[in-house]
């Protein structure tokens, strides 16, 4: 009895003693205090996320010497901050009879993640538990067989090609609501027997927007490349925009905002099908953060500043592009504001790149807007630039990328370059061809 | 067992030889009937897959003339925002060019480019497809995606099997705003207008601008003189003080008109000849008043 009680003792300090060494997994987000810092971190990888027939990486990625990996399709990113990471979708949802269309923005997977599917979850309780359901690699989906009146909510994940859930979005709600009674006099309309386009409506519709921007920062909405409407942000970067009386139809809407300082995000697109009668809700708007550096140039083993505006609170990470890929990572303040001073050393002479972007409550930003810097032999601070030269495509500096740089642009198409013509080569390549119209499309402010 | 072992050994010869999914836009080709006759209306849409956002796209669509006539172009639910190249319906059966682009790109399944009503003319089996398709990313520099197109094999029987029947449009174009514009290189430096207005079912057919310095009110006695136009539209009154009446008119004939209001109300010659005429009405009241002074006196 007494054996037994002392192998039962033995038994549990050995379970004890092992507990004890095992050391707990930290992930890189969990790192938020100033009063220490991690200088030897491992992180384990999971394993099963390499592709390669020739290399297999199935246990502890720790400490290892840069460019030490020869394969070409395998790609070795120093660095704590250096962890994969896929964008939160933006979903839209719009009940119909029985049923709520479901549509989302593609995910964004960087540094190893792929998307390879989506899976939508679906409960009548807001908050969940969510039922899953897998849809395959696409961006839309119906979920039927639902009961007309009843409010629904619904989640879409990510997956990787490991069916593994690497994103979850926001929640969004629909009801599904049963179509009006047609009105008693018709009676035309005979069947062609052909195929034919859905009746018309002129019911009107509804579509809400609703998601983060910047703290007091003014949102602008775009309705097929026109200002539709614009909004403020509250004091926690949240925004709501509603449309009402929107024909039905498709339509591509975008979203950008700018900081405190006048920097303006990229655009955020999605396109939205809108219902004659019904409301369509667009939810987990995060617009990417702004981004820009106090040196155009700055003299190697300097430190240069990178900073911009996101919503409060949030874990930005700056990537910057070098020979040497660099991921910085730095918080916003309660203003969204949020600083990093890079320190050059190790950065090569000549032009650099960075850009940024934003976590917060489980939603993931994309990258945003690119600012350029150089590393030279002398600093050169970055004096503020006129308008027109710091927004590519606003070529009659009005301060927007708009109709009329188009028609400038259009006028130019295939023509001979002259005199003001020039500065409608957006590429400078001697012409104005398609690629000069995309570039003015992705810097479109409406 | 050989058999098996042959088979899976198939099975990987052709798993391994099959070209690998690279990330690519899809433009695909949709018959709507898929069956039709001789002298039916056949709506061909032009679809875009794409997986990562993109901004501008182009190509050419040809098809078989002595098969196909097209009818009508509708852009209606088209993700094109902006057209540099408008698909338009060709005289002589020349190929449908188009160019347009997405402000903030696209990233969908499914996204309608414009379609084509084309009437079948006879019998036989029309190739319709896409060439010299180009599709770039939403990326800021224009970048190069590649582009898979699925052309469409479509079998016209030689009797009519009723075809696609456009259902009627009811609902007016959507409100849209005009931008005033000047550069020194567009009609040499004079101002102009610039508009585009989006109809979501059968898509715009045309616009039509007046100016006009008549007030609204006074439009039944005196109508503005409406034209056709097109955008940038140089203003005739490059004093701004005429308000231009913009019309956008879709293909079922609904209109939707925006105002684009006058800057100022009198030209400077105009208010230079009223100043002279006030001034020289004061000066002969002045004299006048002169005179009956002294005939008073």
């Amino acid at each position: 009895m007494r054996e037994m009680s002392r192998h039962r003792l033995f038994l549990l300090a050995l379970l004890a003693s092992i507990g004890c060494s095992v050391a707990p997994i930290a992930h890189a987000d969990d790192f938020s205090s100033q009063n220490y810092q991690v200088l030897a971190p491992v992180i384990t990888s999971g394993g099963g996320y390499t592709s390669s027939s020739n290399f297999s990486l199935l246990g502890v990625i720790s400490e290892f010497v840069h460019d030490t990996a020869s394969s070409l399709s395998f790609a070795s990113n120093p660095g704590f901050a250096a962890y994969p990471f896929v964008s939160t979708p933006v979903v839209g949802a719009t009940g119909g009879n029985a049923l709520v269309n479901l549509s989302w923005t593609a995910a964004t997977g960087v540094l190893g993640y792929s998307v390879s599917g989506y899976s939508v979850g679906k409960s009548s309780i807001s908050g969940g538990p969510y039922t899953f359901t897998s849809v395959g690699n696409v961006l839309s989906t119906s979920v039927t067989s639902l009961t007309n009146g009843v409010a629904y909510y619904f989640v879409v994940r990510v997956h990787d090609p490991n069916s593994i859930a690497i994103a979850t979005s926001s929640q969004v709600s629909a009801t599904p609501t049963a179509p009006a009674p047609p009105p008693s006099d018709s009676g035309g309309g005979g069947s062609s027997g052909g195929g034919s386009a859905p009746p018309p409506s002129t019911q009107s519709a509804g579509v809400n927007f609703s998601g983060r921007a910047y703290p007091r920062s003014t949102i602008t909405l775009l309705q097929d490349a026109q200002v539709k409407a614009s909004t403020v942000a509250d004091a926690n970067a949240s925004f709501q925009i509603s449309l009402t009386n929107v024909s039905a139809g498709n339509y591509i809407y975008s979203v950008y905002s700018e900081d405190s300082a006048g920097n303006r995000s990229g655009l955020l697109s999605f396109p939205v099908s809108v219902t004659a009668g019904a409301t369509t809700n667009i939810t987990g708007i995060f617009i990417s953060p702004t981004i820009d550096v106090d040196k155009s140039q700055v003299k190697q083993g300097d430190n240069i500043a990178i900073f911009g505006q996101s919503a409060p609170k949030s874990s930005i990470t700056i990537t910057v592009n070098s020979d040497v890929q660099l991921f910085l990572q730095a918080k916003s303040d309660a203003v969204g504001a949020y600083l990093y001073n890079l320190d050059t050393s190790p950065l090569e002479i000549g032009s650099h790149s960075a850009k940024s972007k934003a976590a917060v409550a489980g939603e993931i930003s994309d990258f945003g807007k690119t600012v350029g810097f150089a590393v030279g032999d002398q600093t050169i601070l970055k004096k503020a630039a006129p308008k027109c030269s710091d927004l590519i495509g606003d070529l009659n500096c009005d301060g927007h990328v708009n109709l009329i740089d188009f028609s400038i642009l259009a006028y130019w198409y295939k023509r001979t370059l002259a005199n003001n013509g020039i500065k409608a080569d957006l590429n400078h390549d001697g012409k104005v061809s398609l690629t000069d119209f995309s570039i003015l499309a992705a810097h479109w402010t409406g | 067992m050989i058999t098996r072992i042959q088979f899976f050994s198939f099975v990987a010869f052709l798993f391994l030889v099959s070209p690998t999914a690279a990330s690519a836009a899809t433009i695909s080709l949709q018959a709507t009937p898929t069956r039709i006759g001789a002298g039916d209306v056949v709506r061909v849409s032009v679809l875009l897959d794409s997986a990562i956002p993109t901004n501008a796209f182009s190509g050419t669509l040809q098809y078989p003339a002595a098969l196909l006539e097209p009818v009508a172009i509708n852009d209606g639910s088209s993700i094109i925002s902006l057209w540099i190249m408008h698909p338009t319906v060709p005289v002589t059966g020349e190929p449908i060019a188009f160019a347009g682009i997405t402000p903030g790109g696209f990233s969908g399944n499914a996204g309608m480019l414009f379609s084509v009503l084309f009437r079948a003319k006879a019998a036989g089996t029309a190739e319709v497809s896409l060439a010299g398709s180009e599709v770039l990313r939403n990326d800021g520099v224009g970048g190069i995606e590649p582009v898979t197109v699925h052309p469409l094999a479509l079998a016209i029987g030689s009797k009519s099997s009723g075809g696609y029947v456009e259902t009627p449009d009811l609902v007016p174009p959507e409100s849209f705003t005009a931008y005033l514009g000047d550069d020194p290189q567009l009609f040499d430096g004079r101002k102009y207008l610039v508009f585009m207005a989006v109809d979501k079912i059968s898509g715009i057919d045309h616009y039509m601008l007046a100016e006009s310095r008549v007030p609204s009110f006074l439009h039944s006695f005196f109508p503005p003189s409406w034209q056709r136009t097109i955008s940038p539209y140089a203003m005739a009154d490059q004093n701004l003080t005429s308000t231009v009446y913009l019309k956008a008119v879709d293909r079922a004939g609904n209109e939707r008109v925006t105002i684009f209001p006058l800057s100022h109300l009198v030209t400077v010659y105009e208010m230079l000849s009223l100043l002279g005429i006030l001034l020289i009405v004061v000066f002969l009241w002045q004299k006048g008043q002169g005179r009956r002074r002294r005939k008073n006196l």
